[in-house]
């Protein structure tokens, strides 16, 4: 096949493989929805689209970067690319192991940065998971795409993104040479980059488990409210309100509380009467806080975060002199 | 709980009352005939302000009722609890009029009576409660023109400028038989707010409102609650995790605060905010609760403390005391601790003249 029946046999083929390109999009992100409950533009951190290598780069890669192919058109896997681009390692791992589950395609792994790593342990390299995915059932497309059409997903962290943006075409794909310093850097770059990214872990876990108690701490008070209020847990501001007091709440019991309650039933008319007018008086979270204003009044009013009428609404429902 | 927790305001109704002329004479009052209805946010506003003189921490002082007679405010006020709309209004012209009574002097400014029912605490006890308010002056901003100006005003009323208003709330939580068909002040708890009656030197200022209108006098048991936070106080200080040379500076500031200051009242909130590291504040008012100190102010009486606050005395761990004269004792005697030798170095400034 000479360059010019190549290209036109690309040409012929590039609608199609645009489509493909879409399909495989639509099966991942479908995929990924259902199965990790995310909402998708959140999620991936840079926006999916199936990318068509360009002309010049597949003429390059098919006659003149050695890599000795039979069958260059049908052999080249990467005609079309797909990245996807999450936040954190943990991330990587869940969209890996949905693609490989994929109905839709056989799937094989082209790179697998966990291995490479795990193989050349002593030195810092391109990290990034790279698939090929082929369709099992012929697609309908004009031209048809017969089973077996190769796309190439790759999955990285937003990190790796950046690292890769950096050095895609300078260092990895070169044909000028890259000078041992600018290759130092680079592997130092992505020591840091690996770092980085299980440092971002750690903090998303810590960050987690105290999601975890804040949400269970949400479900008890809802538990309760009366019936005829209806407590507003998915606002900010409930997670806004406990961060500030967090300090105090330590020591927080739930019995003692349950006590205050009972003790001053009024607080939940108060509650409701004011939710009328402000919407804060709503949040599940404002129960606690009659009783923090209650029990640690001092600290109440010197760390109170929001408008000084609001605290002073409840201080008064409570019977507190909030100024003198 | 507190009292104050839960204060719902029901019935209002407002009149106003004058300076006496310039012979000495009441001005009649202009009296309202019908209830003064309040808006949500205004009525927020107005229990602010009951709560802020009133409430738990505040300045507000509880009295006890002297004068219950059928024509006092006490009796009169009670069917301010019981009767019909039209006896409400009737009874608060009357409260009012006797308000002016006993403006005697011509000093005393005019202003607004508020007079409103409702309940409080927990329990929803009835109360009743009576406001004057005097004006104040102060700037609207108005447009004219397109431009903006600032319009003087001066009747501005009840702003969070305390200084300008005084109040008593009358708390019912009880029910005893009626003797002679008058109600009984043990069923009454009075709280009374008036800034003249946190100073010394405005005492005689305060006496019309609470003791000559309200009937009132201070609690003869200010004189033990007086000396309960003395010893509270002090207990607290020593039991605290407060380094030696705090504790003797809190020793003292406790002498200034009861024996110099010129406060006429005992507040646990006032002597927190001025002497505890804002680490033991909340301590301190909760170790005062769980001794059932009241919140609100209590009117300074030292009968009981005279010869305790004449003398400090200080002992130390090997049973040695030093006994010295508690005004100025830091001028008279420094004290300071030696941890690491386990000693107390006391440098007394005088010479010993005997030796009992």
């Amino acid at each position: 096949m000479t360059e010019v029946e190549f290209l036109d046999a690309y040409r012929g083929q590039a609608n199609s493989l645009m489509l493909y390109g879409d399909f495989v999009i639509l099966s991942i992100t479908a995929a990924i929805e259902a199965e990790l409950n995310v909402d998708i533009s959140k999620f991936l951190k840079v926006p999916l689209q199936a990318r068509i290598k360009d002309e010049a780069s597949l003429i390059q890669k098919a006659f003149y970067r050695n890599k000795n192919y039979n069958d260059p058109f049908n052999e080249i896997t990467d005609k079309i690319g797909i990245r996807i681009v999450v936040l954190l390692e943990e991330d990587v791992h869940a969209v890996c192991t949905i693609i490989e589950r994929l109905k839709s395609f056989t799937c094989s792994k082209d790179r697998d940065f966990v291995t490479e790593r795990d193989n050349s342990p002593e030195s810092f390299r391109y990290q990034s998971n790279h698939y090929i995915l082929r369709n099992v059932v012929p697609l309908e497309f004009d031209p048809p795409i017969e089973p077996g059409m190769p796309a190439e997903v790759q999955v990285r962290t937003l990190l790796q993104h950046a690292w890769s943006e950096l050095t895609h075409d300078t260092v990895y794909k070169p044909n000028t040479y890259a000078s041992p310093q600018v290759q130092r850097k680079v592997a130092q770059a992505t020591a840091m980059i690996e770092l980085t990214d299980r440092i971002f872990s750690e903090v998303h876990q810590s960050v987690n488990s105290f999601d975890i108690a804040f949400e269970n701490l949400l479900r008890e008070l809802e538990q309760l409210f009366p019936v005829d209020i209806k407590p507003v847990s998915d606002n900010v501001v409930n997670r806004y309100l406990l961060d500030t007091y967090n300090e105090e709440l330590k020591t927080f019991s739930i019995a003692a509380f349950k006590h205050f309650l009972l003790d001053n039933r009024f607080i939940w008319e108060r509650i409701k009467a004011r939710s009328q007018r402000k919407q804060l008086f709503n949040l599940t979270i404002m129960p606690l806080m009659y009783y923090l204003a209650r029990t640690k009044r001092h600290i109440m009013k010197a760390k109170w975060p929001l408008g000084e009428e609001d605290l002073e609404l409840m201080f008064t429902d409570l019977g507190i002199s909030i100024k003198r | 709980m507190s009292y104050f927790a839960n204060l719902r305001i029901a019935k209002i109704v407002i009149h106003e009352i004058y300076k006496r002329d310039v012979n000495g004479e009441i001005t009649p009052p202009r009296y309202n005939d019908r209830l003064t209805r309040l808006d949500a946010s205004a009525l927020d506003t107005l229990q602010a302000r009951v709560i802020h003189a009133l409430g738990d921490d505040s300045h507000s002082v509880q009295m006890d009722i002297v004068k219950d007679d059928i024509s006092s405010t006490f009796q009169k006020g009670t069917t301010l609890l019981t009767g019909s709309e039209a006896e409400f209004i009737e009874t608060s012209k009357q409260l009012c009029y006797h308000l002016a009574e006993c403006q005697t002097t011509k000093g005393i400014p005019g202003g607004i009576v508020l007079i409103f029912s409702g309940t409080t605490g927990g329990q929803n006890f009835p109360i009743w409660a009576i406001i004057k308010a005097d004006y104040q002056e102060g700037f609207v901003k108005s447009i004219e023109e397109e431009n903006l100006i600032l319009k003087y005003i001066t009747d501005l009323l009840l702003t969070p400028q305390q200084k300008l208003y005084k109040l008593a709330v009358f708390i019912e939580h009880g029910q005893s038989p009626l003797i002679n068909n008058l109600r009984s002040t043990e069923d009454f708890t009075v709280y009374v707010y008036d800034h003249n009656m946190t100073r010394n030197e405005t005492q005689t200022a305060a006496a019309y409102f609470y003791r000559d209108f309200l009937g009132c006098h201070y609690s003869p048991t200010d004189k033990k609650l007086t000396q309960d936070f003395y010893l509270n106080t002090k207990q607290f200080i020593n039991s605290s995790n407060l380094d030696f040379e705090q504790k003797n500076e809190l020793g003292t500031a406790l002498f200034t605060y009861l024996k110099v200051s010129q406060e006429q009242i005992v507040h646990v909130e006032s002597f927190a905010d001025e002497y505890l590291p804002i680490e033991e504040k909340e301590n301190y008012v909760q170790y005062m609760e769980a001794k059932s100190f009241p919140a609100h102010a209590i009117s300074k009486d030292l009968t009981y403390l005279l010869k305790k606050l004449r003398q400090r005395k200080i002992t130390f761990t090997n049973n040695v005391k030093i006994i010295a004269p508690a005004e100025n004792f830091n001028s008279l005697v420094d004290i300071r601790s030696d941890p690491e030798n386990d000693q107390t170095l006391v440098i007394i400034k005088g010479k010993q003249i005997s030796d009992k």
